[in-house]
């Protein structure tokens, strides 16, 4: 047995964009970095398991073996082979999809410091990369899987072919007894999209830390869901070298990625600075999109799902009836987010360049315009700034309130999140430029600040009873967390007739890596569940929704997130307080009138069948606009 | 105004078509006008227990239609294109379907709704029913192979079975011959209407309303979306297929199995969820559809003295609301609505036909509702999607006399006659408030 310390992590090919993205004609891949096993066929691991099985045709592909070399390092199978063995081999279609949801799952547990569970409870989530012959991929928590669809993508009109059987000609009329038969230019697999893959992954995780986020609350806690996934995935692929040198080849041959996919080939290790404008970097580059390849296939469409930076800053969206779909509102977050991420690599592209002054060799005479800039630095420099996002979006989860999300609690959290980590914000201006970036969609953080810098959470304004709990319990003890809440339910402002609930207690340790310090934290979330009848809802000062019989069961919902300092002291008490007026107003009148009211109803439409899935088709639903008192 | 110059009696006749519609309006006037007949809708998707064969059964009601009608209907009503409305109109190439029977009735006139039109300029909706027509076929066609997969369950196939059928259009060919046989068989051309239409009857002394459907460019809305992203849901169904094409492997070279013959331990799990979870796909998919065809319903109101009787075919509430809303006409429209007599509940007591905010309006105890359904057949009761919906007919029967015609059993008389049942209608002038209901004949006892 050898003593050569097992390896920590391995390298595995994959497909950096989705199969659209070439370079040189040939598909940008990237060798990423994940987490090393002994994986068993399929590939299985421990926490990802891919079963490839296609639901449209009962038909289950071979399982993909990976081996480990003599040397002891693991087996990139698909390194170096060509672009049709990429597509065309169900096996890279497993590790590519392995491989994002790995990753993906890993950068969460970076961020945060420990471990991340995923919603369902178990241990190994099951990823089906054909899972169905439709343009559809989803998470699916009921099932612990991950589902890819895959669907032919069109580029004529369908013909009509006769039945089997159905001699040609044989029937009578245009259209009688014909099959609809597309003609397709080839397939397209969801699986091998990045960005789809990172998304999905992403609600699975996401739903794991803040489980009620998926509850019917306000357009913006249901776009938040698909708004938070939608930039981790962009973020985790900007955060990979090759792909932000794209965006710095398409700039500089001017390239918006519409031409014939071919992508440029670009040898110099320069690049202009005129050539670096927000414009050029986001205006026409695809690699700002999401869903690139997978929005073109679809007929009729020719255009990506997502492209959220186009929305201007300046209008207010939330006000439309346009941005109350869960993925329309979310673009909000999406735009604010890719515009801050734009905004801070420009900035930093403009610090490299050479100061003004007398002719030499690290100077330019005064007034030049264009600048040539070290195209590797450049790159290097927009990779660092999304994976400091990225990192950065990750953890403001531990700092958003567990029920009742709205985007201005991310913000505040966000920029908590930050500044806990790092105090000093002069370098990158990260949370300056967030703020302004937020504020251009007409997102202001929910808190004002406090006194230090605005917008963060503030400490609580009460005082606190310890004696009575024990600090190691605290740590990871939800019974000794909820005595604390119990304890001091006067001072933290709970409803005491409400059922509540300490949801989890759970570590967070960073490093800080300016400092090398580490800053250690202990998150518990709580929530509150308070039913009442319709006609009790003016005395707690809420407005009954018009039209809503009196005697009708209405649940209420509130809820913190903990956070705790390496003492046990508590540094914020992030919240939605239950008797909150003005907030359970609002809920109960966008439910009602977007007939998502009946928690029965919903309960067991959430058991039947899983509530991404459903996100396409709830909004052409029967009741669109109507409530649900409309109906008997 | 004289006697024959309005009808003096009115006629609903009810067949029992098993779940559909069919309903024979007769407007019986003194001489020298004679009796106008309207045959409002005329399908079956499933047969009444009892009956040995849906075609024969259909072949039997055309028969009866032609009998009381004297073989001259004045007008032929398809509210809409489900084929549980008007399989009845097929023809066979021997001129023998019920289709050819009617059509043998010469009516002067076909009603249908402005989406039925093959004049009309392309539009999204008219598109979108084509698109629905061809999934519907491709997944009946596919359901039969389907059926190899193991993990389906035999509610989900008979439910996509049941959707599939329905709204597979003119793709299917019987409802071909009956689509082209609506658009033939009037005596004058065939109108296409959308709300505030005169229907161009010729019914003296009657006022005919169209309350709907309304055109897109009155009301967006039908086509049901909310989302910024109108097309993504018929993108979506364009690429969605219940079976892989030809059940082909995907790679090629590649072997792949079978699940349903062997697959490894670990795989079993996901393979029975997922198998489960398409099932359920597809069916959401094509209950959507279902509803976007029901939404294309006429909804008629025919006004005769202090009566007013109501035909709203299978319209839901997004076809409804332009009515209900009407920025200038809502007064007048819920004025109509006030008071209405007869109702033909929508939609076979589904649970989204009947709104809440129409029922206000017309529940009385004068009114009569008449219900064409057949139980177990469509949705659940767990799920509230149960037709008939259980709270509707318990409200339908509160506060209104309800007469349904799950309540009428199957077997035809010695006269051939298939079972029906007949309501009078006495309309009192000027004004009278109350609704007669002289005769309640069942042409044949229940089997």
């Amino acid at each position: 047995m050898s003593l050569r310390p097992l390896r920590r992590t391995q390298k595995l090919t994959i497909i950096a964009k989705d199969p659209s993205v070439r370079i040189g004609g040939e598909i940008l891949r990237a060798r990423v970095d994940v987490p090393a096993e002994e994986l068993s066929p399929g590939p299985r691991g421990y926490r990802v398991q891919v079963i490839d099985y296609d639901a449209s045709s009962g038909l289950l592909y071979p399982a993909l073996e990976h081996r480990t070399l003599e040397n002891g390092d693991y087996n990139d199978p698909f390194a170096g082979e060509p672009d049709e063995t990429l597509l065309g081999d169900p096996g890279f279609h497993a590790q590519n999809v392995y491989a994002i949801v790995m990753r993906t799952l890993a950068r969460f547990e970076y961020a945060l410091g420990r471990r991340v569970s995923w919603s369902f409870g178990g241990h190994q989530i099951q990823v089906s990369p054909h899972a169905f012959l439709e343009a559809n991929a989803f998470y699916s928590k009921e099932d612990r899987a991950l589902l890819f669809g895959y669907f032919p993508g069109r580029e004529e009109e369908p013909e009509d072919v006769p039945p089997a059987g159905e001699e040609e000609g044989g029937a009578e009329g245009l259209q009688r007894g014909r099959r609809i038969k597309p003609r397709f230019r080839s397939m397209i697999f969801s699986c091998l999209a990045h960005d789809v893959v990172a998304h999905e992954t992403t609600h699975a995780l996401l739903d794991g830390l803040r489980p009620r986020y998926t509850d019917r609350s306000s357009p913006e806690q249901a776009g938040f869901h698909e708004g938070f996934a939608d930039v981790i995935a962009l973020l985790s692929i900007y955060s990979l070298e090759d792909v932000v040198r794209q965006i710095i080849d398409r700039a500089d041959a001017g390239d918006g990625g519409g031409g014939d996919g071919a992508g440029p080939v670009l040898s110099s290790t320069v690049v202009s600075s005129q050539k670096l404008t927000r414009d050029a970097l986001a205006g026409k580059s695809l690699l700002f999109s999401l869903g690139e390849e997978f929005g073109r296939g679809l007929a009729d469409r020719n255009a990506p799902l997502r492209r959220s930076i186009t929305l201007k800053p300046g209008a207010d969206y939330t006000k439309t009836e346009e941005f109350v779909e869960p993925h329309r509102r979310g673009e909000l977050l999406v735009a604010a987010m890719m515009n801050a991420f734009l905004e801070v690599w420009l900035r930093r592209i403009e610090d490299l360049y050479p100061k003004e002054g007398k002719e030499g060799p690290d100077t330019v005479p005064p007034g030049d315009k264009e600048h040539f800039l070290d195209r590797k630095r450049v790159v290097e420099e927009g990779a660092a700034i999304a994976d400091q996002l990225l990192t950065m979006s990750i953890r403001a989860i531990d700092y958003c309130p567990p029920t009742d999300l709205q985007f201005c609690d991310f913000l505040s959290a966000l920029l908590t999140a930050d500044r806990e980590l790092r105090p000093d914000d002069s370098r990158f201006k990260f949370r300056e430029t967030l703020r302004s970036s937020f504020a251009g969609y007409g997102i202001t953080p929910t808190s004002k600040g406090d006194g230090t810098e605005p917008g963060v959470w503030e400490p609580p304004d009460c005082s606190l009873s310890y004696d009575r709990v024990h600090l190691e319990s605290m740590r990871h003890d939800r019974d000794e967390v909820f005595r604390f809440l119990w304890e001091n339910r006067t001072a933290l402002g709970l409803d005491r007739d409400a059922y509540t609930r300490v949801l989890s207690v759970r570590p967070a340790i960073r490093v800080n890596p300016d400092d090398g310090f580490v800053l250690e934290e202990t998150v518990a979330e709580y929530h509150q569940i308070l039913n009442v009848v319709a006609s009790e809802l003016k005395h707690l000062g809420i407005k009954k929704p018009k039209d809503m019989s009196p005697d009708r069961q209405v649940t209420l919902y509130g809820g913190g997130a903990l956070v705790f300092d390496e003492f046990g002291r508590l540094k914020f008490h992030i919240r939605n307080r239950l008797l909150n007026p003005e907030r359970q107003t609002q809920r109960l009148k966008y439910l009602w009138e977007y007939g998502e009211f009946e928690e029965q109803i919903l309960e067991k439409e959430a058991r039947r069948s899983n509530t991404f899935a459903r996100m396409h088709l709830r909004r052409f639903g029967p009741q669109g606009g109507t409530s649900n008192d409309e109906f008997f | 105004m004289t006697n024959s110059s309005r009808p003096r009696e009115i006629t609903l006749r009810v067949y029992q078509v098993g779940f559909g519609d069919c309903f024979l309006l007769t407007f019986h006037y003194d001489a020298p006008e004679t009796d106008r007949h309207l045959l409002i809708d005329f399908g079956s998707t499933e047969k009444p227990d009892g009956v040995a064969s849906r075609k024969d059964m259909l072949q039997q009601v055309a028969e009866d239609i032609s009998r009381r009608c004297g073989g001259q209907l004045h007008a032929v009503i398809a509210t809409h294109r489900h084929a549980d409305h008007i399989n009845g109109f097929a023809t066979t190439k021997d001129e023998k379907g019920p289709g050819d029977i009617i059509r043998r009735c010469r009516p002067d006139l076909v009603l249908q709704p402005w989406t039925e039109d093959p004049e009309a300029p392309e539009n999204p909706l008219t598109e979108r029913l084509k698109t629905l027509h061809a999934f519907s076929w491709n997944l009946r066609e596919d359901l039969q192979r389907l059926q190899r997969i193991k993990g389906y369950s035999a509610g989900v196939m008979r439910d996509l079975q049941r959707f599939a059928a329905n709204n597979a259009g003119s793709r299917e060919p019987s409802n071909l011959s009956a689509i082209e046989n609506l658009q033939t068989m009037g005596q004058q051309p065939p109108a296409y209407l959308s709300y505030g239409q005169a229907p161009g009857l010729n019914l003296p002394g009657v006022n005919a309303y169209v309350l709907g459907p309304p055109t897109l460019a009155q009301w967006p809305d039908i086509l049901k979306e909310r989302s910024s992203h109108p097309d993504e849901f018929w993108q979506l169904l364009q690429t969605s297929s219940p079976i892989a094409e030809g059940s082909a492997p995907l790679f090629g070279d590649i072997p792949a199995t079978l699940a349903s013959q062997w697959a490894p331990q670990n795989a079993r799990w996901l393979i029975r969820r997922l198998s489960s979870l398409r099932g359920e796909q597809l069916l959401d998919l094509v209950r959507v559809l279902d509803d976007v065809l029901n939404n294309t319903s006429l909804i008629l109101l025919f006004e005769v003295g202090d009566q007013k009787l109501l035909f709203p075919g299978d319209a839901q509430w997004e076809n409804w609301s332009y009515a209900l809303h009407h920025p200038q006409d809502q007064a007048r429209n819920e004025a109509l609505l006030r008071g209405a007599t007869l109702y033909k509940v929508g939609h076979h007591g589904s649970r989204n036909a009947t709104p809440k905010s129409l029922w206000n309006l017309i529940q009385s105890n004068n009114l009569l509702s008449v219900l064409s359904t057949k139980p177990d057949r469509h949705g659940d009761v767990e799920n509230k999607t149960e037709v008939p919906r259980t709270t509707l007919v318990r409200e339908l029967k509160k506060n209104s006399q309800l007469f349904s015609t799950q309540d009428m059993g199957w077997g035809v008389s010695r006269d051939g006659e298939p079972p029906s049942k007949a309501f009078t209608i006495t309309p009192q002038y000027p004004k009278s408030p109350r609704i007669t209901l002289k005769s309640a004949k069942s042409a044949a006892p229940p089997s």
